[in-house]
């Protein structure tokens, strides 16, 4: 049966080297792998189990006590949710750790393992590299900070709204809240890359941003506290970039602050420090990265 | 499409100077394709020019093109046309050799589908089978060099420059990575610029050298041009040297003396069948009898001294 | 002139033997001590100059044992692997220094000696961090040889150095050698180590593998046949003549000569001139193509 002759006469198929003749995508799309391979490794994706413990565990840890408000406020409905704006001022604590253990991960391996050099000598600029990654830590941490959010959401519409225009009103506060989220993660993803871009050690980086951390809310909460009320105590608000965060939503969202040290009368210094700090970042960061030897 | 080019690297007075030192002086040259080896620059020098080629540097006077582009001006598009295999190690060790040639493929500028196919055929190419899906952390520098190459072919460059691809390397492996080297360069139609202190490899597999020192161009020419075949006749006997020598001087040949090897200047054909004649009749032994060649490496040499002259007083 | 002997030595790190039973001897003139990366090469050389004390075994220089001997460290110079300078002095600083170190009665003028012998004097007042891969490793040598040791130890003096420094360091320990020193030095390169030792000594996994010169040594590799390549006017004819003896194992007719397994190294040099005489075959090459260092040292690695 041979419908085929050269079946019968056997063939040698030609599997050698094969030009490509195809499309070739520029930077935008270099930039785009970019992201999302590092946003891919923040969360362990297409890596080993265990590189997914850690920042799945914090996801849990950050999203349990919006789970746990929503259920209490579905069954005691005079106890009230945690609010939106001010999530992440409690939780801070997790959004570090999550910070200082996923920025290292994402910009000390290709400075310590010169993986650099095989970006930068391919169609991508280093200012799209960094970008990119920026892009991608931001973007872990929106998800992070605004997961409990949504579950939050999702509780209170099920339970608490009776009507179109409370579910209007409640997307309306959880847009309101998703905003602030959007800054915070702005500015805690360029703080922690660009202390993680100093260093080829990833431990320290960790220990830099945790130092940070650490040393800034201690200040704020001392200083602040004891000359609470005062337009000096609102000024050492700012030192610690949670209560800088918080005071400066409390001002261009019109929420309550949740963080003892109130902005007072300089809102509007708050919002300037917020612009100041995240330009100042992103220019080290870009200064960094045209610097480093690759 | 790029017309099709006579010259893949062209500089012109390239110079780039760093406070204290000159790594590029006035530095012209063309490449034509094929394998291209380049000897003699040192770290400075070397590095300067993979950069200034890839428009990642600027030159601080006169300028180069690279498969028709100016790389000050059209970096990018060079970069897209061009595979780079580093000297240093630059492989992250959590991903395997597969997720880490795609990555590259796609930053490449390959859509998807083509960056996966690419990869694998890529990896097939370079000689990494199963090993292809562990974690480059556990890989030999064998395989670590492969997968450094690999990266820089996913693309399908037509120019791909290969800085100390033997580097690390044991005897066996720098054969199979040099035998790899000339099939890109022959079989695959892709240009290579290899960068290398071993010279013996560069004479086996370049068909162009360029040689800098000290930041400037010493020459620049086809292999053949560095490996001429002398008149002279190399000779290895496995003993009483001496005895044929002086019969050689007897019958009107010159020789001299190099060591345990006997150097004759070949007037006709008629002196291989000589030396031949004179080896049988002694009963000695013929090791080797072959003619001289130059070596790249000569020219860095300061002239030899002359070999010395063996004299002989023919017993009678 | 001395000699270096090396008689049973043994040197281990817990369970990691980095030198295993080694016995030899090192004359004056040039060897080469040639080994894969980590067989043991440094770890020799290091006990050699007195660096290190065997565990077993004796390593002595001129009969006396080096390790703490303070009077055989006048005689002994080691250049090591490792960038061990000071980046801020210049190399005519560390010569001194050096020379000072030994108690020479005159350290500058030694020093100049030492300076002009590796052709730094030049050179000689700038800083060491500003001298290229070369230039550090001649301030070495120079460190080395101030106090004019009768024997020089290098470990891996030529690695990353381009051509030219190569080619001068090169002649360098070649004179060395010719001034009737005992120098020694190490290297994973076989070119470099064809080129300049007059004799070998091959490490294998802390072992000795082979010693002396490396052609002798692949004529001592009985059990595998020599590879020829021959180019004659007539290919075939000769071909046919050198397999019906029984010296010659395999021919193979390619385009670019004649490719000839020879069992029987003696018998088929003498044959071959006669049986291309006798047809009237013209040799244009006879060259054994496996007579590399490469090729010996590949042969020794799978012992």
């Amino acid at each position: 049966m041979s419908s085929h002759p050269e079946l019968a006469a056997g063939v040698i198929h030609d599997i050698g080297y094969r030009r490509y003749d195809g499309p070739r995508l520029g930077r935008w799309s270099a930039a785009r792998a970019v992201y999302v391979h590092s946003l891919r490794g923040i969360f362990g994706i297409g890596r080993p189990a265990r590189a997914k413990v850690l920042p799945f565990l914090l996801v849990a840890i950050t999203a349990a006590p919006a789970l746990v408000s929503g259920a209490l406020t579905a069954v005691v409905a005079v106890i009230p949710p945690i609010p939106y704006a001010g999530y992440a001022y409690y939780l801070q604590i997790a959004i570090m750790i999550f910070l200082a253990a996923q920025a290292p991960q994402v910009v000390t391996g290709d400075i310590r393992f010169r993986t650099l050099s095989l970006y930068f000598s391919r169609p991508l600029e280093r200012s799209d590299y960094v970008w990119a990654k920026l892009a991608a830590l931001v973007t872990a941490l929106f998800a992070l900070m605004a997961t409990p959010l949504l579950i939050l959401y999702a509780a209170l519409l099920l339970t608490h709204t009776h009507s179109a225009s409370d579910a209007l009103n409640e997307s309306g506060r959880l847009a309101i809240g998703l905003a602030g989220v959007a800054v915070d993660a702005l500015l805690l993803a360029a703080i922690g890359m660009a202390i993680s871009a100093f260093t080829r050690v990833r431990a320290f980086a960790v220990v830099g941003i945790i130092g940070l951390y650490l040393v800034t809310s201690s200040v704020a909460a001392i200083v602040g506290g004891v000359a609470h009320g005062s337009d000096v105590g609102a000024a050492f608000g700012m030192v610690s970039p949670f209560s800088l965060l918080d005071g400066f939503q409390a001002w261009a969202l019109r929420v309550p602050a949740v963080s003892p040290l109130e902005p007072g009368r300089l809102g509007w210094l708050y919002a300037i420090v917020v612009a100041a700090d995240l330009a100042l970042a992103v220019a080290v960061l870009h200064w960094r990265y045209r610097r480093i030897e690759s | 499409m790029l017309a099709r080019v006579e010259v893949i690297i062209a500089a012109d007075r390239l110079t780039r100077r760093y406070p204290g030192v000159t790594a590029l002086d006035e530095l012209t040259l063309e490449v034509p394709p094929g394998i291209v080896g380049l000897v003699g620059a040192n770290g400075a020098g070397k590095s300067t020019l993979i950069k200034i080629l890839l428009g990642l540097l600027p030159a601080t006077a006169g300028g180069a093109r690279v498969l028709g582009l100016d790389p000050a001006r059209e970096g990018g598009r060079v970069r897209a046309l061009v595979g780079y295999m580093p000297e240093h190690d630059c492989l992250p060790p959590e991903l395997s050799a597969t997720e880490l040639v795609v990555h590259m493929a796609r930053v490449s500028g390959l859509p998807a589908t083509a960056a996966r196919e690419r990869a694998a055929d890529t990896l097939r190419h370079v000689g990494l089978y199963e090993e292809r899906y562990r974690h480059i952390g556990g890989y030999s520098t064998g395989m670590r060099q492969r997968v450094k190459l690999a990266q820089a072919l996913v693309h399908d460059p037509r120019l791909v420059l290969l800085d100390e691809p033997t580097n690390g390397l044991d005897p066996a492996g720098r054969a199979e990575m040099l035998a790899l080297v000339r099939r890109i360069g022959v079989d695959f139609g892709i240009s290579v610029l290899i960068s290398s202190h071993h010279l013996g490899e560069i004479e086996r597999i370049c068909t162009h050298v360029v040689v800098i020192d000290g930041g400037r161009l010493l020459r620049s020419s086809s292999i053949a041009g560095f490996t001429e075949r002398s008149q002279l006749l190399a000779v290895e006997v496995d003993e009483r040297a001496d005895d044929l020598a002086a019969r050689l001087i007897a019958a009107g040949i010159r020789v001299r003396e190099d060591g345990s090897t006997l150097l004759v200047d070949v007037g006709d054909d008629l002196t291989y069948d000589a030396v031949r004649d004179a080896i049988a009749d002694l009963e000695l032994g013929l090791i080797r009898m072959e003619q001289r060649q130059a070596h790249i490496e000569d020219v860095f040499r300061a002239p030899r001294p002359q070999e010395r002259e063996v004299e002989h007083v023919i017993a009678s | 002139m001395s000699t270096i002997e090396v008689e049973h030595a043994s040197r281990w790190y817990g369970n990691v033997v980095a030198v295993n039973d080694v016995t030899m001897d090192v004359g004056p003139g040039v060897t080469g001590l040639l080994g894969p990366n980590g067989a043991g090469k440094s770890t020799l050389l290091h006990m050699m100059s007195g660096f290190l004390a065997p565990s077993i075994g004796a390593v002595r220089v001129d009969g006396v044992p080096v390790w703490h001997d303070h009077e055989l460290y006048r005689t002994i110079g080691l250049v090591p692997e490792r960038d061990a300078v000071y980046g801020y002095l210049t190399a005519r600083q560390l010569a001194v220094a050096s020379a000072r170190l030994h108690g020479l009665p005159r350290p500058e003028e030694a020093a100049d000696r030492a300076l002009a012998m590796v052709e730094l004097t030049d050179a000689a007042d700038r800083r060491i961090d500003t001298y290229s891969k070369g230039m550090r490793q001649r301030a070495k040598v120079a460190a080395a040889l101030v106090h004019e040791p009768e024997v020089l130890l290098l470990d891996e003096p030529f690695n990353g150095m381009d051509p030219r420094q190569r080619l001068h360091m090169m002649e360098l320990v070649q004179t060395m050698g010719q001034e009737g020193r005992t120098v020694l030095f190490s290297s994973h390169i076989l070119e470099e180590v064809e080129r300049v030792a007059e004799h070998i000594q091959v490490i294998i996994a802390g072992r000795l593998a082979a010693s002396g010169d490396f052609r002798e040594i692949r004529r001592l590799m009985t059990d595998r046949p020599h590879v020829f390549t021959i180019r004659s006017s007539d290919d075939r004819r000769l071909a046919t003549a050198l397999i019906a003896d029984r010296s010659t194992t395999s021919v193979e007719v390619g385009g670019e000569g004649l490719r000839v397994l020879a069992a029987d190294f003696g018998r088929f040099t003498w044959l071959v001139p006669r049986v291309a005489r006798d047809l009237t075959v013209r040799l244009r090459e006879v060259r054994p193509a496996d007579e590399s260092l490469e090729s010996v040292f590949s042969y020794l690695v799978t012992q």
